[in-house]
């Protein structure tokens, strides 16, 4: 109870919030960025032979078929740290686990929401992460149940399952000075609009320990157009 | 005749006796040796079956190696705290999957579960995470992380290139070594650090092992002697030690088979196995490490030794017993010959008066004795033969006496001076040789008589004879002592009466006195006899031939020199002298006085 009505009140500052971001706005010129992300290969690292006397084979599913794995989330950053766009997700993200394997397995969550984690196998699954982000573990699930895990710092969360090794999804928590975000599921074009005058750093973020970072600026309004953006490893 | 108490076929058994020990104890020695050599090939093949044991603790120890880091990279929890790239996180899930999984290296699991996990320690093995780039990540230890990339530890690069590993390595970590595999730990397919174990090499184990096997184990890690069982082994055994296991290493580095060295450790021999402890690298990079098998082969062949030993005793105890046994039979069955010889020698130079000793109760010492009975009978019989023919002798030289007396008696009545002086010659002739027997009974030897006193004693007859009716003539004696057998004495002693008498009669007529000498000696085994007067002489041209007819005398004087081989010398200057010149010889018995050869 007490965790709804906590996210009420989140929910009505952030209404305030945006109430007065598009109050500015209207007073203030807006401008639009755009850009295109090329996602380059991860060169994973293919594994051959066999592998230790345990029947350890690697699974069908290569590095390159591997879902989720040429999705990339893009965020841009207000870089005014006191700047404050936080809101609540309308519908709480999902991270399901189907045929042992978590899907997504590339998800975003603005700070301070929940994420569902739901099992859809008719197997146990135990969803657990050691990361300095968000340590949790919502213990053995059977099928069909589910557990919300509030992600309240901003950072990257490794997410395993402890009975199936091989299970691995990677949740970005962005920061609370994130303006707006996407999700690609492959190299293409991006854009960014209404965005009022400033300073803003885009994100990019892509499995296989891809990432980027770029700083923009944006004055009276005008519309940016960014060069081609190579995302590798 | 009774039995010897130790016959000669007694002496000679023990003797063969002896012969056949000395051969059975070559025999025991060769088979002693040939045992020897056994011994050793089967310590050769007992550590040939040592190493196979070691190939395949090594095949063990690489396998659960392989599996524990297998499962320990596979733990999600394990994925997860290296995901977090986090020290702490990683130290962590290390200790906390290695006591999950105790299964693990024993000695880890009994240490970890006995809560202490000493940095370096040398019972606790070695695991390392390392990322991507071979910069540790995590550790077992609670030592500080080295910061350095790994990369260059072997192993490293192949897993983290997704490998699996072949073989194991050494890797030194601190100050303890360890047999290391890096296995890549894998997330979705994707390396994403690599995950090192290895078990440290330890004495413990070596003594594990050479309690296992029954034979001392050593390492030889990174050209050091790192662990063994072998107890009690000073700093220089340890050197002496690693040098030989080296100085094979290096000459045997391309073979994986082991080889086997003799070498001397602490005064004792030893057989040392060497093999390679992990699979050398084709360009010898990396740690070497061996193991070596040992055996004492004192020990193993205590038993061998203890035999020899007994052989040894048993050989010298028979050398010894065979040289007395030699040397007193051989002195026991020569001794008694010997001095039989030395009795038979003593016969045959007449002496029978000293027995031979008997110093065997043997067969010899029968013979010895019989021997000696029969030298006494011969000896009893040779002092009757001596009485014999002393008595002979006497009755001779009587009756030669006799008729001498019966000669003197016949010229006292004879008016007739011509056979006067026939009958005095014949006297003085028989007299002399009267003389020769009074002589040979009076002497203790029959064969050889004092010449000498014979000749004087006949002169002075002569002398006696011929001085009562003539003119006194003086007669001077240069005679050396000479003894001469009675078949040269009788002939000799009538040829000097000739000459004398002669001498006597015919050297100074009338009353003429003068000179007479006889000189008698031996000169290299010849007598010399010379009658010399300074008389009226014979004439210039005289020969004993010529005159034989006319003087019975001279006629005798050659005939007696005849049968005794003499020669005969006149010599007529200033008066005249003959000389008999003779080989002295020794004939015994008693040969007929006119065939003395």
């Amino acid at each position: 109870m007490y965790r709804l009505q906590r996210a009420g009140w989140l929910g009505f500052l952030g209404a305030m919030a945006f109430f007065f971001i598009n109050y500015s706005a209207a007073v203030a010129q807006t401008a639009t960025i755009q850009g295109t992300v090329i996602l380059e290969s991860s060169n994973p690292v293919t594994v051959g032979g066999n592998i230790g006397g345990y029947g350890l084979a690697p699974s069908d599913n290569s590095a390159s078929s591997d879902p989720g794995l040429n999705d990339i989330i893009i965020w841009l950053e207000d870089k005014n740290e006191a700047a404050f766009y936080q809101r609540h997700d309308s519908v709480t993200k999902v991270l399901d686990q189907v045929d042992k394997q978590f899907k997504p397995r590339l998800m975003a969550v603005r700070v301070g929401n929940y994420v569902r984690i739901k099992n859809s196998d008719p197997v146990y699954h135990n969803v657990f992460s050691l990361s300095r982000t968000k340590r949790f573990d919502v213990g053995r699930r059977s099928p069909k149940e589910y557990r919300d895990v509030l992600f309240d710092q901003p950072g990257t969360v490794d997410v395993f399952c402890d009975i199936h090794s091989d299970m691995h999804a990677v949740i970005k928590v962005l920061p609370k000075q994130t303006v707006s975000w996407y999700k690609l599921d492959n190299s293409g074009d991006f854009s960014f609009e209404k965005i009022p005058n400033g300073d803003y750093r885009i994100h990019f973020f892509a499995l296989g320990d891809r990432q980027k970072s770029l700083d923009v600026r944006v004055v009276d309004g005008k519309n940016i157009k960014l060069q081609a953006v190579r995302l590798g490893s | 005749m009774k039995m010897p108490e130790f016959s000669i076929r007694w002496k000679l058994l023990a003797g063969f006796v002896g012969l056949a020990l000395l051969v059975l104890l070559v025999v025991l020695f060769s088979v002693s040796r040939i045992l020897d050599n056994r011994i050793r090939d089967e310590i050769n093949a007992n550590f040939r079956e040592a190493g196979k044991i070691f190939e395949q603790l090594q095949d063990i120890r690489f396998r659960q190696l392989h599996q524990t880091a297998t499962l320990v990279a596979e733990m999600p929890y394990m994925k997860a705290a290296i995901s977090t790239m986090d020290e702490n996180t990683v130290n962590n899930q290390i200790r906390q999957e290695l006591v999950d999984l105790l299964h693990f290296d024993p000695m880890i699991s009994d240490s970890l579960s006995a809560g202490s996990i000493a940095a370096g320690s040398d019972s606790v093995g070695l695991v390392l995470v390392l990322d991507q780039d071979g910069i540790p990540l995590g550790q077992l230890a609670d030592t500080e992380l080295p910061d350095s990339s790994m990369l260059d530890k072997p192993g490293v690069r192949e897993a983290l290139n997704a490998r699996a590993p072949q073989r194991s390595y050494i890797w030194k970590q601190g100050d303890s070594y360890f047999n290391v595999i890096t296995i890549p730990v894998l997330l979705r397919g994707q390396v994403i650090a690599s995950l090192s174990l290895g078990y440290p090499i330890r004495n413990i184990e070596a003594e594990l092992l050479a309690r296992l096997i029954e034979y001392d184990v050593s390492y030889f890690v990174d050209n050091k002697l790192l662990a063994t069982s072998i107890g009690s082994l000073s700093d220089q055994d340890r050197a002496v030690l690693s040098e030989n296991i080296q100085t094979t290493v290096f000459q045997d580095s391309s073979s994986s088979e082991g080889t086997t060295i003799e070498l001397e450790l602490d005064g004792k021999q030893w057989l040392l196995y060497v093999l390679p402890m992990v699979e050398q690298g084709k360009n010898g990079a990396g740690i070497t490490g061996y193991y070596t098998v040992a055996q004492s082969l004192n020990q193993a062949l205590a038993p061998l030794r203890e035999l020899q030993q007994v052989i040894y005793y048993i050989g010298l105890g028979g050398i010894l017993i065979a040289v007395i046994l030699g040397i007193t039979l051989t002195n026991n069955l020569t001794k008694p010959i010997k001095l039989l010889l030395k009795g038979i020698n003593r016969i045959e130079n007449e002496n029978y008066d000293e027995p031979v000793e008997v110093v065997s109760s043997d067969e010899f010492g029968q013979l010895t004795e019989t021997f000696n009975k029969l030298v006494s009978h011969i000896k009893e019989n040779l002092r009757e033969k001596e009485i014999l023919l002393a008595e002979i002798h006497h009755r001779v030289k009587n009756n030669l006496a006799v008729i001498s007396g019966l000669l003197e008696l016949e010229g006292q009545n004879s008016e007739d001076g011509q056979s006067v002086r026939i009958l005095k010659n014949s006297q003085m002739r028989i007299h002399s040789m009267a003389t020769v027997h009074e002589m040979l009974y009076q002497s203790n030897d029959f064969n050889n008589l004092s010449f000498d006193d014979f000749v004087a004693k006949m002169v002075s007859s002569i002398q006696g004879v011929y001085t009562n009716n003539g003119s006194p003539k003086q007669v001077t004696l240069d005679i050396s002592d000479v003894q001469l057998n009675v078949n040269q004495a009788v002939p000799c002693g009538l040829i000097i009466n000739e000459l004398v008498t002669n001498a006597f009669k015919h050297a100074y007529p009338g009353s003429r006195t003068g000179l007479i000498n006889i000189t008698l000696e031996e000169r290299d085994n010849h007598i010399f006899l010379c009658v010399t007067d300074e008389g009226v002489g014979l004439p210039d041209d005289f020969s004993f031939e010529e005159n034989k007819n006319e003087s019975l005398g001279f006629t005798l004087v050659e005939i007696l020199a005849r049968q005794i081989n003499a020669e005969l010398n006149v010599n007529t200057e200033g008066g005249t002298s003959i000389s008999v010149l003779f080989e002295k010889k020794n004939k015994k018995g008693a040969s007929s006085s006119l065939n003395l050869n």
